[in-house]
């Protein structure tokens, strides 16, 4: 019985890896010093600007390439169906440095447990957020990776206050009625049976708000939602969380862009 | 020149104007006539006869012509002395006529252009008794009553009874209360002295038609220069009655000068005696009327007085005019905007994020989101919008501003269509739409109500290739430097470095011409310089303004957050958007500021909420004066206007007035509307304060009067004295001892006789 355990966890990692090597051999991100040469206006209404941040260390290395481009991908088909939103249908990667950041006021950043902002990121993404931009953050479980977090996002927001965002906020109802929040886990449910990683048992929809009370940051603590996009086409992730992290995602796009 | 016409002709000239001439001899003219021909013939024949018989040397026929009609003259001017002429003239009866002198008592009769003299004090000595005989020489020949005017009339017992306080000037009125105070009495002429600076009259022509059936002519006696010198007015300021609180607004200043040209004086704006605006003004030419404009923004709410004011200039004859005041009422209310989006976009979060600051401005979102799917925001229940965008008039001219974003016209239906287009024409809306790739052409409205209401013009590219994306920056035009949609910061020139910061847009929609009349704001720049970004202008009642720059939100994302220019501008924009949106029920008292005297119109336009105009309400002005009591006035519906009330409340004292609108229907309330105006002293009469020689010759000759100066008016007397009125009767004056005949007989006998002896025959 372990055996065959074992056995179908290997098959689901080479799945993975083959998956991978399919979509884009590996997501490469090459900007000049300025930050504006690879980077054109956009075309599109809405892009799923995926931040790209230095952080991670070995296997981990370049850790904001975690599901993409797959994730990117299959999110913007789901928006493009379920929504009348004009969206950009390839990955789109930007780093905060990027004069270009500005354009694109929706902005995702996944496995924030291992991420490092500079200084200079950190006034930047403050500005950022301060002018009317979004920032969704998921994919980091735990007590570690939450204290890395908030030890980057505290030298955005040095005194900000991070709460549990209600089940009753207009994030949870702007487009999609989500009455109830749960975990959403990733990839590795499929082996372990557990829809939680590391000590990260119990999830949080956290945020940060702006003076008028504006969401500017949401947090997707102990959620996995780029998995939930990623692996929406495996018939052996279920699909109450694959709908539920579409509507999560189209619900805090359709937020950014009302609010 | 008149007294040696007078020498001649025994008379004086104006009697041969007023007087026909006749023979008083039974015998017909044409006698004369035949007799003047024979002489002529028989004086010819016997000259020739002996001119002939005389000299061997025959005379050219010239010479016996010349004095044939020499002597022929002699005798037709003895025959037409024989025929006895005479001038019939029509002439009072002495005392038996009225004579009414009216004196201007109005405020401009104090001006000092006489010399060291002033109007009225020129005018007193010229009736004084003890120094000049014109009073008298009038008294002689009629009944005279003396009358002081300005806004009416009034009886002057003597010359010490004018006082020159009266705040306004209304011949009309004036000469109107000639008629009714004499009624049927023998009232033959009408004497004015006045320096004709008539500032309230309103139809002084049919005043003059009763003049002219009644034949009872008007005698002007003008004072005052027509030419004031150096002098500077502030013509007229106006500003917008009510705007909301934190608005920058406009006023408009109409300035005249005369004696100044080219001269750099700053008018200033005050509020309670403290600066808060001020600019340059190069002033111009004598005729020439110059508009300015002062930005001012309202802090705080409630009533502002401002005062509009130019320094008084070295050399200035009248310092008065120099100033007027303003009244602003900063209102608490909170116009509500529907804004239709057909997609989510970053426009529609950073237009209602600019908007969200505004406590006074409420912006209701209808955001299709998807094929079937609606989200509201700002709504106040849940039945707001709860089947989509408005389908009954009812439902949308709730609103005072509606925008269209990027939405295709096949999302409305025509009666949906129509009702926006009445929005903006009927009710009196603000429309807006938005760049969008779904707009204007790209959204396929160029055979829509909606193309007719825009400001811009569709159709001229195709829909596929209208919608660009570009980067483009906001060129804003002359008009948009100084409008008050595009002003970010009340300083012109900051203004426009500010608009010059901003980053560019990245889409737009390519339109490139604009309706007459229109208002264009904003350009493209570079390649782009023929695209009209930002263009606005009157639709019927409303206003209706066509943003084709689809990413204003880059204003915001693209500049340091602390940087305010888009929330201003959207805030700005659809303040002004819906600044002249009418409410169902709406008071307009024609200005804000009045002056002590005038008449306060109350006008009320009562509409029910789907702005149809109604006839049948009850509807009652209640005017709270200054010490707090309030006095109703009932309002009469105006036949002729359908929803509109009319009535009139003259303020008895100077302050800030309240009128508060009640409009009922069969008894029940249907709306209120409330307004403010204030009574200030009367300058009235230093504006225009020269004296008005058309209007004072107009009025003299069209009712068969004469024109004076006061250094001809002694003449005035016994001119008035031949006159044609229904109590005149006819005079003949002999004409056959005038010196002229004696002195023509004379010339005519002398010339002949040293002809006649340079011929030999004498």
């Amino acid at each position: 019985m372990i055996l065959l355990v074992v056995l179908a966890s290997l098959a689901q990692t080479d799945d993975r890896s083959k998956s991978r090597s399919r979509h884009a051999p590996y997501p490469r991100f090459d900007f000049k010093e300025d930050g504006t040469s690879e980077i054109t206006p956009p075309k599109n209404e809405y892009t799923f600007a995926r931040l790209v941040y230095n952080g991670g260390w070995g296997w981990r290395y370049g850790s904001w390439t975690t599901d993409t481009p797959k994730a990117d991908i299959n999110l913007a088909a789901g928006i493009k169906r379920l929504t009348n939103l004009d969206v950009r249908e390839t990955p789109f990667y930007i780093p905060l440095t990027s004069k270009e950041i500005f354009k694109y006021p929706f902005l995702y950043a996944v496995e924030v447990g291992y991420l490092q902002l500079s200084q200079e990121e950190a006034d930047i993404l403050r500005e950022y957020l301060l002018r009317g931009g979004f920032f969704v953050v998921d994919d980091f479980h735990g007590t570690l990776e939450w204290a890395n977090f908030e030890e980057q996002i505290r030298k955005v927001f040095p005194s900000c206050k991070i709460e549990e965002v209600p089940v009753t906020h207009p994030v949870f109802h702007c487009f999609f009625d989500i009455e109830k929040l749960f975990q959403i886990p990733g990839i590795q449910f499929l082996y372990s049976g557990n829809t939680y990683e590391k000590d990260g048992y119990v999830p949080h929809f956290r945020g940060i708000f702006d003076e008028s009370g504006r969401l500017m940051v949401m947090i997707n603590f102990n959620s996995d939602l780029g998995d939930a996009w990623e692996w929406a086409d495996s018939p052996y992730y279920p699909e109450r969380y694959t709908s539920t992290a579409y509507r999560l995602a189209i619900n805090y796009i359709i937020y950014s862009m009302t609010h | 020149m008149g007294s040696f016409f007078q020498l001649l002709f025994k008379y004086k000239a104006f009697l041969f104007h007023r007087g026909t001439i006749a023979f008083e001899s039974s015998l017909s003219p044409w006698l004369i006539l035949l007799l003047s021909l024979g002489c002529g013939a028989f004086t010819y024949l016997l000259y020739r006869q002996r001119l002939s018989s005389l000299n061997p040397h025959p005379s050219p026929p010239w010479k016996t012509l010349l004095l044939a009609f020499q002597r022929s003259f002699v005798f037709v001017v003895l025959l037409i002395i024989l025929f006895r002429p005479v001038l019939h003239v029509s002439t009072v009866l002495p005392r038996e006529n009225i004579a009414a002198i009216l004196i201007d008592d109005s405020r401009s009769m104090t001006i000092q252009d006489l010399g060291q003299q002033s109007r009225v004090a020129a005018v007193k000595h010229l009736l004084d008794p003890k120094q000049e005989t014109f009073l008298a020489d009038v008294e002689r020949r009629f009944q005279c009553h003396l009358f002081k005017f300005s806004r009416d009339l009034q009886k002057l017992d003597s010359l010490e009874g004018l006082r020159s306080e009266g705040t306004g000037t209304s011949l009309e009125a004036s000469l109107e209360g000639v008629l009714k105070q004499f009624g049927p009495a023998p009232l033959a002429t009408v004497v004015v002295f006045t320096d004709g600076a008539d500032n309230l009259s309103k139809n002084l022509k049919s005043v003059i038609s009763q003049y002219q059936s009644r034949k009872i002519t008007v005698n002007v006696c003008a004072v005052g220069q027509t030419e004031m010198g150096k002098d500077i007015e502030v013509v007229q300021a106006s500003a917008p009655r009510k705007v909301l609180p934190e608005s920058i607004t406009t006023a408009v200043v109409s300035l005249r000068s005369a004696g100044y040209a080219g001269k750099k004086v700053v008018l200033e704006l005050k509020e309670d005696g403290k600066l808060v605006s001020s600019t340059w003004v190069t002033l111009g030419t004598k005729d020439e009327s110059q508009i300015v404009e002062l930005n001012l923004a309202s802090k705080g709410k409630g009533l502002k007085s401002y005062t509009v004011s130019l320094a008084p200039q070295p050399g200035e004859i009248i310092t008065l005019n120099n100033s007027q005041n303003l009244l602003v009422d900063v209102e608490d209310t909170k116009p509500k905007i529907l804004y239709l989006e057909g997609t989510p976009r970053w426009e529609f979060k950073f237009i209602r994020q600019a908007l969200q600051p505004d406590k006074n401005l409420q912006l209701v979102t209808l955001l299709r989101t998807s094929g079937n799917k609606f989200y509201r925001q700002g709504i106040e229940s849940e039945d707001n919008l709860a089947s989509g965008f408005p389908a009954s008039k009812e439902e949308l001219f709730q609103y005072q501003g509606l925008i269209i974003g990027s939405i295709e016209a096949s999302f409305f239906t025509s009666e949906q269509l129509k009702i926006i287009s009445d929005f903006v024409s009927e009710r009196g809306g603000g429309f807006m739409m938005l760049g969008g790739r779904n707009s204007f052409d790209a959204g396929k409205y160029g055979s829509t109500p909606i193309a007719d209401l825009l400001p811009v013009i569709l159709g001229q590219r195709e829909a596929g290739s209208s919608f660009v994306t570009a980067p483009v920056k906001f060129r804003l035009t002359s008009y948009g430097k100084s409008h008050l949609v595009t002003r970010l910061v009340i300083d012109e020139g900051e203004n426009e470095k500010r608009w010059k910061s901003l980053p560019e847009i990245g889409e737009f929609n390519w339109i490139s011409s604009a309706k007459p009349g229109a208002t264009v704001l904003a350009q493209g720049d570079r390649g782009y310089s023929n695209a009209i970004l930002l263009a606005t202008h009157r639709y019927g009642r409303g206003r209706a303004m066509a943003f084709m720059a689809v990413s204003s939100w880059r204003w915001q994302m693209e500049m340091p957050h602390e940087d305010d220019s888009h929330e201003i501008f959207w805030r700005q924009a659809l303040r002004w958007l819906v600044g002249s949106a009418p409410d169902a029920i709406s008071l307009d008292l024609d200005r804000g500021v009045f002056q002590e005297e005038d008449t306060v119109p109350l006008n009320v336009e009562v509409n029910d909420p789907s702005f149809t105009k109604l006839n049948d309400a009850q509807v009652i002005a209640s005017v709270t004066s200054p010490d707090g009591k309030t006095t109703d006035v009932d309002l009469k519906w105006v036949v002729r206007k359908d929803g509109i009330y009319f009535g009139e409340f003259k303020p008895s004292a100077k302050g800030t007035y309240k009128v508060s609108v009640k409009a009922s229907r069969q008894g029940k309330e249907i709306g209120k509307a409330e307004q403010f105006f204030q009574v200030t002293e009367s300058n009235l009469e230093f504006y225009s304060a020269g004296q008005n020689k058309d209007l004072l010759s107009r009025l003299a000759s069209e009712t068969g009067g004469k024109y004076y100066t006061l250094a001809d008016a002694k003449n005035l007397p016994e001119e008035i004295t031949y006159m044609e009125t229904p109590n005149s009767i006819p005079q003949i004056l002999p004409l056959w001892d005038m010196p002229i005949f004696l002195l023509v007989l004379c010339v005519f006998l002398i010339s002949e006789w040293a002809l006649r002896k340079r011929q030999g025959l004498a």
